[in-house]
């Protein structure tokens, strides 16, 4: 299972460099594929489909997005639309799945 | 369960969605299309369909996705159908097309097995008219994506028995899903009143009174539409709203219905809406 965000090391006091770096190009490559599709713009904790930003077809193109994007595969458990309703979410969600593939 | 095995005609975008659906509520399903390619393309589809219906939905997940697939068997052999209990006929949105498959279903679905036409405009009336079964044939109108969509309208032929538009119900109970029922003409309520609205949002962008991004906003941001009417016409596909609409002119005899030139344009072009990643918006897949 995924952790969240407050339990993320990339997020942790502790982070090294290299995390920090690895956060904030994870978190600006989300933003860029969100935007396509929403170009009046989004913040990072915007609940992009409570705000109706996009519909709830964008949220399968965002799980093939980051499966491809950051090569990694989504399990049938993980596919709950709160690790992917906002940039910061999706961001956690992504950097905790690198994390762990990293062990 | 009353209605085991399903039989589901066509493999487009909702014979698709009405597998899918069907097979997640543990239906046996014989999904048929007269196309490999189109059945192939249908399995891959299901596969992506299933891990979206997870996002929404917390049962999916925890069911295994291989497991549903398995009660889907994908065919381009009528004589599958041989022990259905009720067919779902989702085939291209053409007289000439319906007009050969229910006389073939005719002969070889049984005697008990139920009809239903998921049909976007055609008469349920004319299309029992082809079988020697009108009192068991009902128009069924799925609405996309099939699995997300609880409630569906289904249309009471004139010949439509009272056991058949019961057994209407209890088909979609077993789905989990409701019916509203209303009486047979064509394009029924749902797209008698979608196609107008439609066809005049995309007149109004032919006339350069507004951009598409600005109708389908009024929609959802002035009358809380979920999605425009663009938008709408887009996920069902240009070529199928230019079909139904052809259906409702000819149908009604009606000049209202007459479909918009820049309609006819981006089909020919191939701008089909979200399947082909394009119509009035752009779709990154």
């Amino acid at each position: 299972m995924p952790v969240s965000a407050a339990e993320n090391p990339a997020g942790a006091s502790s982070s090294t460099l290299t995390d920090r770096y690895q956060a904030t190009e994870v978190r600006r490559s989300i933003r860029q594929f969100i935007e396509r599709a929403a170009p009046q713009g989004v913040r990072d904790d915007d609940d992009i489909f409570e705000l109706n930003v996009v519909d709830s077809l964008f949220a399968m193109q965002l799980v093939l997005f980051v499966e491809d994007a950051f090569s990694m595969q989504v399990e049938q458990h993980e596919l709950d639309i709160k690790y992917f309703s906002s940039i910061d979410a999706l961001t956690s969600f992504v950097l905790s799945k690198l994390s762990v593939a990293d062990r | 369960m009353k209605y085991q095995t399903i039989g589901v005609v066509g493999a487009g975008v909702i014979g698709t969605g009405v597998a899918l659906s069907l097979a997640q509520t543990g239906h046996f399903v014989v999904l048929l299309d007269v196309s490999e390619d189109v059945l192939s393309h249908a399995r891959d589809q299901m596969a992506r369909e299933l891990r979206f219906t997870a996002l929404f939905d917390a049962r999916a997940r925890t069911e295994d996705p291989s497991a549903v697939l398995s009660r889907i068997d994908l065919t381009t052999d009528y004589e599958r159908l041989a022990e259905a209990d009720l067919v779902v006929e989702n085939s291209t949105e053409s007289w000439a097309v319906k007009e050969a498959i229910y006389p073939r279903l005719d002969r070889i679905c049984p005697a008990h097995c139920i009809f239903a036409a998921n049909t976007s405009a055609i008469s349920i009336t004319r299309l029992a008219a082809t079988t020697q079964r009108p009192d068991r044939v009902i128009g069924i109108h799925f609405m996309n994506p099939v699995p997300q969509k609880p409630v569906v309208e289904v249309v009471r032929g004139r010949h439509s028995s009272d056991e058949t538009v019961q057994a209407a119900h209890e088909f979609l109970s077993q789905m989990g899903k409701s019916a509203i029922v209303v009486n047979d003409m064509p394009g029924f309520v749902s797209n008698r009143v979608l196609m107008l609205v439609i066809n005049e949002a995309i007149f109004i962008v032919q006339d350069g009174v507004a951009s598409a991004d600005d109708v389908d906003a009024i929609f959802v941001k002035c009358f809380a539409h979920k999605m425009g009417p663009l938008a709408t016409a887009d996920l069902i596909g240009l070529d199928t709203v230019l079909l139904t609409l052809e259906v409702l002119y000819e149908s009604y005899a009606e000049s209202k219905y007459r479909p918009c030139p820049l309609l006819k344009e981006m089909v020919d072009a191939g701008l089909r809406g979200r399947k082909s990643g394009r119509g009035f918006f752009q779709y990154v897949d």
